[in-house]
């Protein structure tokens, strides 16, 4: 069947210049929506500012030391490697009562994000930091756990724990590390790990910690997952297996 | 459905003897003509000062930074590649120009391709090459020569009226540079060059029952990318304040301080006020969360020229796409005019709570260097286009 022609239908450059009027049409209504939107929140009270400037809270910053470097065998099995732990410290306050407030508040949160202290053992721990969390890994939730306190005083510190080679022989030739007590870095000490210190060696590596009544997260956290402080891997010229 | 004769009454669009199937408007000629450089350097001004205004909003909200990449000084490097490419397409013959576009589209999709093999993993999607602290992202380079074959197909397969032949061929071109996109995955790029497709598509005369087909395979693909990614899912809880108070806490974070930010910023923004916590709270401050982080330090007056800036920008190509002679120049237009436009509204919508959260930039003004040249070259592209049609 032969399609009708009619004779005051639009030519197709017609019907498109009209199609582009009228999505500029629709996207023009979209700009009124933005700027009506923009406008509206602009126009909230200063109430409104105020409180959203009360929940805001200012950074932290927190300094983490880099992991050493690996010492790996010539076929590829790591001999020497670190694992980064991290623990909650409580920086308990001098003052007694002062101390059973901050515990009594905690243990009103809905969901606790802890595991306290007993309260029995709280006198001899007085103006002394206290362990309340240990083996904590480095995700996220871990840093949250620690900004869900309202008080400060609580305290993240990294460690390290260095694993090596069951063999003897090699064990005597890989050598051994201290950690730095000033830094948290581990440092070499006899050993390979003393001669190649300078490339296994992580260094300090300092990041802003935001913490808001919700959650918290590190700022500019893509660089600090690409970059983590930590020391270079060496290979040494050994056959581990033929050990 | 009514198919058209030959209509006595000539259309807007004046027909100066070129056919409007034509792929290639009247030849001009390719010599240095005053006009062509008079255009060049009043876009390469414009692009100067948007990039510069760009690369001060990024240093101001990215200050008390801990990180030492420099996002500022590094876009202002990327500013004057983008210049220099501006300089070489007005220079270049257009032949040459053509066909360097071809071979630079095909190296685009091929990349488009090889980064879901050999790119990197950044926050969950292979999208980016990366040269030690060289970063590209081929979905951005990619937009300019997306447009360009696109209209390419619908010049050369434009019928009077199309059918669902042609219909379906425009549609597997759109998914041939979506799919990729797609699989990396990077659902707000797959937005733009959706929204930019369905623009085109719509703009050349399909009929309202294959808009209709779309509108409903759309939505059938986002409930199933929804089911498929769980964040895709709980982005649209928190947007529409269902789901847990978790949820909402967790997901809605970042929507919820990009809001705050207008809150805060009012009128007159808080620039010279004593701010020092401003901003402390807000991810991806120099490229997703920029239009917010922006309001908040200049204010409403501060930021509406640039959403005047952002839908006149649609004006201009609409303007443009009236004056075409050809289907060619007119599907560039419109495509390049959904493109940034449609990316900078995305950007907005999402900034302003109008929309699920999703990591787009704000064109020519967000940091990345792909992004701003792919931005870049979409400006020239039509600078070009209208200088030749004069």
């Amino acid at each position: 069947m032969m399609p009708t022609v009619s004779a005051n239908a639009p030519t197709p450059a017609e019907l498109r210049w009209k199609r582009a009027q009228r999505l500029t049409a629709a996207f023009m209504l979209g700009a009124v929506a933005v700027t009506a939107r923009i406008v509206w929140l602009a126009m909230q009270s200063e109430t409104a500012r105020e409180l959203i400037r009360n929940n805001a809270q200012a950074a932290q910053s927190v300094a983490i030391p880099g992991m050493r470097g690996r010492i790996i065998s010539r076929d590829g099995i790591a001999l020497a490697y670190s694992e980064r732990r991290l623990r909650l410290l409580w920086q308990v306050p001098a003052d007694l009562s002062t101390a059973e407030a901050t515990l009594t508040r905690w243990e009103a949160l809905n969901d606790r994000p802890f595991p306290l202290p007993p309260r029995q053992d709280l006198p001899s721990h007085l103006g002394r930091p206290w362990q309340i969390a240990d083996d904590l890994d480095m995700q996220l939730p871990a840093l949250w756990h620690m900004t869900q306190a309202p008080e400060n005083g609580l305290i993240l510190r990294a460690y390290f724990v260095r694993y090596y080679s069951q063999n003897t022989a090699l064990r005597d030739i890989l050598g051994s590390v201290h950690t730095d007590p000033a830094t948290g870095l581990e440092c070499g000490l006899t050993g390979m790990e003393k001669e190649y210190d300078h490339e296994l060696r992580g260094h300090v590596v300092t990041f802003s910690l935001l913490a808001t009544s919700r959650r918290a997260f590190i700022k500019d956290n893509k660089q600090w997952q690409e970059n983590q402080g930590n020391g270079r891997d060496i290979r040494i010229d050994i056959h581990a297996a033929a050990h | 459905m009514a198919v058209t004769s030959a209509s006595t009454s000539m259309p807007p669009p004046t027909n100066n003897g070129t056919s409007e199937h034509n792929l290639r408007p009247a030849a001009r000629p390719s010599g240095r003509s005053p006009g062509r450089w008079r255009s060049a350097w009043r876009l390469a001004l414009l692009i100067t000062l948007i990039g510069v205004a760009g690369c001060l909003i990024i240093g101001s909200v990215t200050r008390g930074s801990t990180s030492t990449l420099q996002f500022h000084l590094r876009q202002g490097v990327w500013l004057l590649c983008a210049l220099t490419t501006l300089a070489m397409a007005f220079a270049l013959p257009r032949q040459t120009l053509l066909r360097l576009a071809a071979v630079a589209g095909a190296a685009a999709y091929l990349a488009l391709l090889g980064v879901l093999l050999f790119g990197v993993r950044i926050n969950g999607m292979r999208g980016w090459y990366r040269f030690h602290s060289f970063c590209m992202q081929p979905s951005e380079l990619a937009k300019p020569f997306f447009i360009l074959g696109f209209a390419w197909l619908i010049a050369r397969r434009a019928p009077a009226t199309p059918s669902w032949r042609h219909f379906t061929l425009a549609l597997f071109y759109a998914m041939l540079w979506m799919l990729p996109v797609m699989l990396q995955p990077d659902w707000g790029t797959t937005l733009i060059y959706g929204l930019t497709a369905l623009a085109l598509i719509y703009a050349c005369g399909i009929g309202w029952q294959h808009v209709a087909f779309l509108a409903g395979a759309g939505s059938a693909g986002l409930l199933a990318v929804c089911l498929r990614y769980n964040y895709v899912y709980e982005r649209f809880l928190a947007f529409f304040g269902l789901g847990s108070p978790e949820i909402g806490a967790r997901v809605g974070w970042q929507a919820m301080q990009m809001r705050n930010c207008f809150i805060k910023g009012g009128w007159t923004g808080t620039l010279f006020a004593d701010n020092d916590a401003a901003l402390l709270l807000v991810p991806f401050r120099y490229n997703d969360s920029l239009f917010a982080c922006a309001a908040e330090l200049l204010g409403v007056f501060g930021v509406l020229p640039l959403v005047i800036l952002c839908f006149g920008w649609l004006a201009y190509c609409c303007y443009r796409a009236q004056r075409s002679r050809s289907v060619f120049a007119y599907a560039v237009y419109i495509g390049a005019g959904f493109m940034l436009s449609g990316q900078a509204f995305i950007h907005l919508a999402v900034n302003l709570g109008l929309m699920p959260t999703t990591g787009i930039t704000l064109p020519l003004l967000s940091y990345g260097g792909s992004s701003l040249l792919a931005s870049v070259i979409i400006l020239t592209m039509v600078e070009r286009l209208a200088c030749e049609e004069v």
